[in-house]
């Protein structure tokens, strides 16, 4: 059978043979080290699929900053293609490359990690799932991030089309043609809420057969409101990381997972410590590299705190949140101590706490109390759009006199009720 | 507030949203899509526009989780108390 991969969208549409021109550009690839930029999903998608770049290692790059010209020369990066699909030669000297995906971390404060998977084992890992119609994916994840990368490898099998539709024109997918709708959707919690928004009662009519969530803690009302929209789908949520792969995978249409999962004899095992989950995978990445440096961590069977706190109730083990200042905003990590540290630039701030607060939305959102210099709060949210991100931006300010410090003289992190 | 004022204020935190973000917003009706239609507003926009309603109104649509909407009437019908 004719495989019919393309890359499909309510206004753009990439043949297979687009996608093996793009390909087509690196002169020597094979047993070399590329890095290629990941923000375009046709690219990444067109090196995955490439038989040349089969035995490549692939650097799957979403930010060019901590990778410039040195950084790259350092790792042994041959040949590089950048956001216009234009390949440089970096460097003649031979890396060792067997087949690799390097995936760039989030990252905490300090230079941004490479996270290194085996794409056979990557690839071993995926169970196909059993649809009664050709399964069509959508990608909804940015192709470069370990997610993206999941359901890009799940799909390839297929031929089918893949489905992408710039998050801000969803909508318009109720014009795509019902051959071509996706059955197969993967997203983050906050994605789904803006689908289902997007596209009101209309997405009833979807064939969906798969429905996954990940990146986010799954609540009750989202499966709930999952399992309303679409009765006869499987519905399944997925815990996992860039670092440590794919953890649980939760197909009761329950919040949480089952108590009786902890340490229990399987492949991949979890346990709580005080309060924080901990992962034994053998299918975690190999090795992490910092830009410009050598080996940072093996996590490939090695117990590893995963920072998410965890609450057992009723024979179900709960994801709380995060135990350090990390807040994941629809899907996205951003750091507490990052946005404080830029809005104490603005000269009406005196002293501000930033944490997480539940919202409908996002799932998690950042607030901020803040001790002001004046009165200026108009000025300080300016200043705010100005200098943060989107998702650092907080979405509820409050104003007060002082700030609590606890007993060691630190700002508490807990969010105000 | 009556349901007119509601709308009304609705309204002026989703221009102002959409302008924040750089964009000149279309006009806003009953009808207009809130999210994935090409108006500018995006996920974080309407984040921000649920908590200044929530403080606004005193009323908590979402306090058992998302409910699902579409249109800025919608949106309206959600935080509309009865007086």
């Amino acid at each position: 059978m004719a495989s019919q991969l393309a890359l499909v969208g309510p206004d753009h549409r990439q043949t297979q043979e687009d996608l093996a021109e793009i390909s087509g550009r690196f002169i020597a690839p094979s047993g070399k080290l590329l890095a290629i930029d990941a923000n375009d999903p046709a690219r990444v998608i067109a090196a995955l699929l490439a038989p040349e770049l089969r035995e490549a290692d692939l650097i799957l790059v979403r930010d060019w900053a901590p990778l410039d010209e040195a950084a790259l020369t350092n790792l042994g990066v041959a040949e590089a293609m950048d956001e216009n699909g234009i390949v440089r030669i970096i460097s003649e000297r031979k890396a060792t490359a067997t087949g690799g995906i390097w995936l760039q971390t989030s990252g905490t404060t300090g230079p941004p990690k490479l996270v290194r998977h085996d794409r056979e084992r990557l690839q071993g890992r995926i169970r196909q799932p059993i649809t009664e119609g050709p399964a069509r994916w959508m990608l909804t994840y940015h192709p470069g991030s370990f997610a993206g990368l999941q359901v890009l490898l799940t799909a390839f099998p297929s031929g089918q089309p893949i489905v992408y539709a710039d998050r801000a024109k969803l909508a318009s997918l109720s014009n795509f043609p019902a051959d071509e709708l996706p059955t197969c959707i993967s997203a983050t919690p906050t994605y789904w809420r803006a689908m289902l928004s997007a596209l009101g009662a209309t997405v009833q009519q979807f064939p969906i057969e798969i429905a996954t969530l990940g990146g986010e803690i799954a609540d009750q009302p989202v499966l709930d409101l999952l399992a309303a929209t679409f009765p006869t789908a499987k519905i399944t949520h997925v815990y996992a990381a860039t670092e440590l792969g794919v953890i649980l995978s939760v197909s009761d249409r329950l919040a949480g997972f089952p108590e009786s999962w902890l340490d229990a004899e399987r492949e991949i095992k979890v346990t709580v410590r005080d309060g924080m989950l901990f992962v034994q995978s053998p299918f975690a990445a190999g090795q992490t590299v910092r830009a410009g440096s050598s080996v940072d961590a093996e996590f490939a069977g090695n117990w590893t705190g995963t920072g998410d706190l965890v609450e057992i109730r009723d024979g179900r083990v709960f994801f709380m949140g995060r135990e350090d200042s990390v807040i994941n905003v629809g899907g996205q990590k951003v750091f507490a101590e990052d946005i404080e540290q830029i809005l104490q630039r603005h000269p009406a701030v005196r002293d501000i706490r930033i944490y997480a607060v539940p919202n409908p939305i996002l799932g998690t959102a950042v607030a901020a109390d803040v001790v002001l210099e004046g009165d200026d709060l108009a000025g300080l949210k300016t200043f705010a759009r100005e200098h943060l991100s989107r998702l650092q931006i907080p979405v509820k300010w409050n104003v007060l006199d002082t700030l609590e410090m606890n007993a060691a003289g630190k700002k508490t992190r807990k969010a105000t009720p | 507030m009556t349901r007119e004022e509601l709308f009304n204020h609705v309204r002026g935190l989703v221009e102002q949203s959409i302008r924040d973000g750089g964009n000149e917003p279309p006009e806003i009706t009953e009808a207009t899509v809130l999210l994935g239609s090409g108006i500018g507003l995006d996920s974080l926009g309407l984040a921000t526009i649920v908590v200044e309603l929530e403080e606004k109104t005193g009323v908590s649509p979402f306090s058992g989780g998302f409910v699902n909407f579409t249109t800025v009437g919608e949106l309206v019908t959600l935080f509309h108390k009865e007086d």
